[in-house]
């Protein structure tokens, strides 16, 4: 695989995914730090971050990957009209073969940053606070073995407003997950569920307070979980990943982002790029805020 | 080491120590699986009510058996662990099976609550994660019962699930307002209102819809798991 | 035979409601009923215009389930002995027209359009299945949930939906306990995805149709594509072949001493009075 991005976007992602292993307590943090754009996922970003699983899974000492991030979300989702290496002087448009590159290398494929994490022989612990959208959800929050969430982080498959669910009803670690009506709640209505509710559908281990300290929280249950051998830990994981093949949720959905490029808007919906290309992607995430909105009760629970 | 009763329409096993079951001994396993096959024979059942006659319908801590009552591994997984051991033979038995459980209940406790069609709870009832001891505790099963996460959080994050939490996760059916056993045994009542041949097709239906989803290649990997289970799971090893 | 399918385009184009009609009987399904609904899913399908397509009942329920007035009347006609043996045709009848390919649960699984069934009264048999099938439910708090046939004559439906659903333990309250759901239970078990009072029920169904309508049809189209090989890898094709099987199987039951024979009590006394009876020997 060769290294997408350019050249800033490659130089910057070393700052923007920090590093924390620390070998004493067996526990690896993985932290996405680029707080201004909400930690979106840049190409060069999501490579760092699955080269950073495969360092882990070589590491003895680490038996906890914990996933968080700075500033005011956990992650925004992959970012959205970036320049990756596909525009070249020599063609006019995005192509198939680009959309390939994408849809498997940078997105689901095996190579890719979802396939490390979900592979991981390690525990898997994501911290989750503020918005965990589009990618953030279906490529990396199904894909944790352990998720501690505040209780009022925005959750799910947000982007579908304007790009459709490009697999987040498909996936069948979500219905597995969230259970099959949830899924298709969340994919087919693009609409936020809290920390809170997730905790009730069951993708949330641990819930907090909005007021709360996730972070020591997460670092708790990181913890208790490291106190264990790690052959003990290595067993569980294993049992854990057997099943998951077995109910069929051991692999991602099929490349659902390689189409997004390609859908056709009707002349009553938003043409998501063609307003990305006119106005820039602010403007167009703008230009579909004055949609409809879903009613009360995506999840809320009776009790 | 077993009772075994029949009324109504209704079999009551009653266990005396569940705690023997999580240690593999072969006298206490072999009586309940008897029992449980002999029940899935009958004609005149339609319902199987399991049930522990101690405070603790099986503890975490594994009982000490006479070295003469332990098994070597083909023992265990036939008595265990193979089709005709005790857990396949509750999970595809051609009656339905209601467990009602009190005070702790872990390992093999909690596998045969898996194993189950229903379960009740007493209000004191506590559930731990069989996993990471019981090699033949079925993990699709716990997938399947409270969705893929849960179970993952269950046998992950160590804690043991408290009556009320079973019943909002999906492991529990019911809580029991005062007597457990005596709930338990009015639904396999109910249940048992139902024609024979209704009940035999349903559990036919579940056989076949269990084995679609990974549940009887769950049980088959139970000796593969059972040859690399750490010996840091052992109870002298735990922290 | 009396009842309806009407298929309601008064919430513009882009939303379309089919509307089960047969108050008298509770809006039980008909079979013609059944073929009538899929008749109108294909149009529905084949309108570029429409995004969601809403599935209602008119009147106080949802439906009751398949009408036993038709399933009476093919095993045991008050006018003389059913022909014995049931030709072949006559024993898989039933099941094509559900869960076969073309049947009506199958239309509503693998529809390439958003569906969403508002649910409230009674949500019986093919009802609770609808609801279970469509993309989303939004319950009325007055809906209530059940599979009674099931108590009848043993489970004759797909499991592999229902267990996603709700999970396995609580599937098994509908396939052997009879249990009813109210709509509070219903949702937190994840059979629904929302309840809202009876009187915002209409408003409430609306404004998520139009939520949903938002969602590019391209991107519908596609998602509804990998949905159908997600659903193969979760076996409901399995489910629904194993349905089919065993609902033929359901003519060939034998009741013993004791045990309630609602086709033979309807045969005697009446479809409403067995059904009555039915419900006195199952009461707790």
């Amino acid at each position: 695989m060769s290294a997408f991005g350019n050249p800033a976007s490659r130089a910057e992602a070393e700052e923007q995914v920090l590093f924390v292993p620390d070998r004493d307590s067996g526990i690896a943090q993985i932290v996405l730090n680029r707080p201004a754009k909400r930690n979106a996922l840049s190409v060069p970003m999501r490579e760092r971050m699955a080269s950073l699983v495969r360092a882990c899974e070589l590491d003895a000492a680490i038996k906890v990957v914990l996933f968080r991030g700075n500033g005011p979300s956990f992650c925004s989702g992959n970012e959205l009209n970036e320049d990756w290496g596909q525009r070249t002087a020599d063609k006019r448009r995005f192509t198939l073969s680009d959309a390939v590159r994408y849809g498997t290398d940078m997105t689901y494929g095996r190579q890719s940053f979802t396939q490390a994490i979900t592979r991981c022989s390690k525990i898997t612990l994501l911290e989750m606070h503020g918005y965990c959208a589009a990618a953030a959800y279906f490529m990396i929050a199904t894909h944790c073995d352990l998720v501690v969430a505040q209780e009022d982080a925005k959750i799910g498959a947000i982007e579908g407003r304007f790009l459709g669910p490009a697999g987040a009803v498909s996936h069948i670690h979500l219905n597995r997950i969230l259970g099959v009506k949830a899924a298709r709640h969340i994919g087919y209505t693009a609409e936020p569920v809290s920390g809170r509710e997730m905790f009730e559908f069951g993708l949330v281990h641990k819930c907090v307070g909005a007021g709360a300290d996730v972070h020591q929280a997460a670092l708790e249950v990181a913890a208790q979980v490291a106190a264990s051998p790690a052959a003990r830990l290595r067993f569980l994981k294993a049992r854990i990943k057997a099943a998951e093949g077995f109910v069929g949720a051991s692999m991602p959905a099929m490349p659902g982002l390689l189409v997004s490029h390609f859908l056709k808007s009707e002349p009553d919906e938003l043409d998501f790029w063609k307003a990305v290309r006119t106005g820039g992607v602010g403007q167009a995430l703008n230009a579909d805020k004055t949609r409809a909105r879903a009613p009360a009760g995506g999840g809320k629970s009776d009790d | 080491m077993i009772d075994l009763g029949v009324s109504g329409q209704v079999a009551v096993i009653t266990m005396h120590d569940g705690a023997c079951l999580s240690a593999h001994s072969r006298r206490a396993g072999t009586a309940l699986r008897d029992a449980i096959l002999a029940c899935g024979d009958r004609d005149d059942v339609k319902a199987i009510v399991l049930r522990s006659a101690q405070a603790d319908f099986c503890p975490p801590a594994q009982a000490i058996v006479p070295d003469d009552d332990k098994l070597d591994a083909p023992e265990w997984s036939q008595i265990y662990a193979s089709t005709v051991g005790i857990y396949q033979a509750l999970c595809y038995s051609k009656k339905v099976t209601i467990t009602a459980v009190q005070g702790r209940c872990a390992l093999a406790g909690s596998a045969l609550v898996l194993c189950s069609d229903l379960t009740f709870a007493a209000a004191d009832a506590e559930f731990h994660a069989p996993f990471e001891r019981l090699p033949e505790a079925n993990f699709v099963l716990a997938a399947l019962t409270m969705r893929l996460a849960r179970a993952k959080s269950w046998t992950l994050g160590g804690a043991p699930m408290d009556a009320r939490r079973a019943l909002e996760v999906g492991l529990v059916n019911r809580i029991a307002l005062s007597d457990v056993f005596a709930e338990a045994v009015d639904a396999a009542r109910s249940i048992a209102k139902g024609p024979l041949d209704g009940i035999a097709m349903s559990k036919l239906m579940m056989e076949s819809f269990l084995d679609s989803q990974g549940v009887g290649q769950e049980f088959d990997m139970a000796g593969f798991y059972a040859a690399t289970l750490p010996g840091a799971a052992a109870p002298q090893d735990r922290a | 035979m009396s009842g309806r399918i009407a298929v309601d385009r008064s919430a513009g184009e882009r939303t379309a409601s089919i509307v089960i009609d047969h108050p008298e009987r509770e809006n039980a399904i008909t079979p013609r009923m059944a073929a009538q609904f899929c008749e109108a899913l294909t149009a529905l399908e084949r309108d570029d215009a429409v995004k969601v397509v809403v599935i209602k009942g008119a009147g106080a329920n949802l439906t009751s389930g398949a009408d036993l007035t038709a399933v009476a009347q093919r095993f045991a006609p008050p006018d003389g002995e059913a022909k014995k043996p049931l030709s072949q045709r006559a024993r898989f009848a039933d099941a094509d027209l559900w869960w076969g390919r073309a049947g009506l649960f199958g239309r509503v699984l693998y529809c390439p359009k958003i569906t969403i069934v508002a649910a409230h009264g009674k949500c019986h048999g093919a009802g609770l299945h609808l609801a279970l099938y469509a993309d989303l439910a939004i319950a009325s708090a007055t809906a209530a949930f059940a599979m009674p046939e099931w108590r009848h004559a043993g489970v004759n439906g797909d499991l592999s939906m229902l267990v996603a659903a709700v999970g396995l333990k609580r599937a098994k309250e509908l396939v052997y306990w009879g249990r009813e759901w109210d709509a509070a239970t219903a949702m937190s078990h994840g059979l629904v995805n929302a309840v809202v009072a009876s009187d915002r029920h209409d408003a409430a169904t609306a404004e998520l149709a139009q939520c949903c309508a938002m969602i590019m049809r391209d991107a519908v189209a596609a998602e509804k594509q990998v949905v159908r090989a997600a659903l193969a890898r979760m076996q409901v094709e399995t489910g629904l072949a194993a349905a089919a099987v065993v609902g033929a199987w359901g003519t060939n039951i034998h009741f013993r001493q004791g045990e309630f024979n609602l086709l033979r009590a309807a045969k005697h006394d009446g479809l409403d009075a067995a059904v009555a009876a039915g419900a006195e020997h199952f009461a707790d």
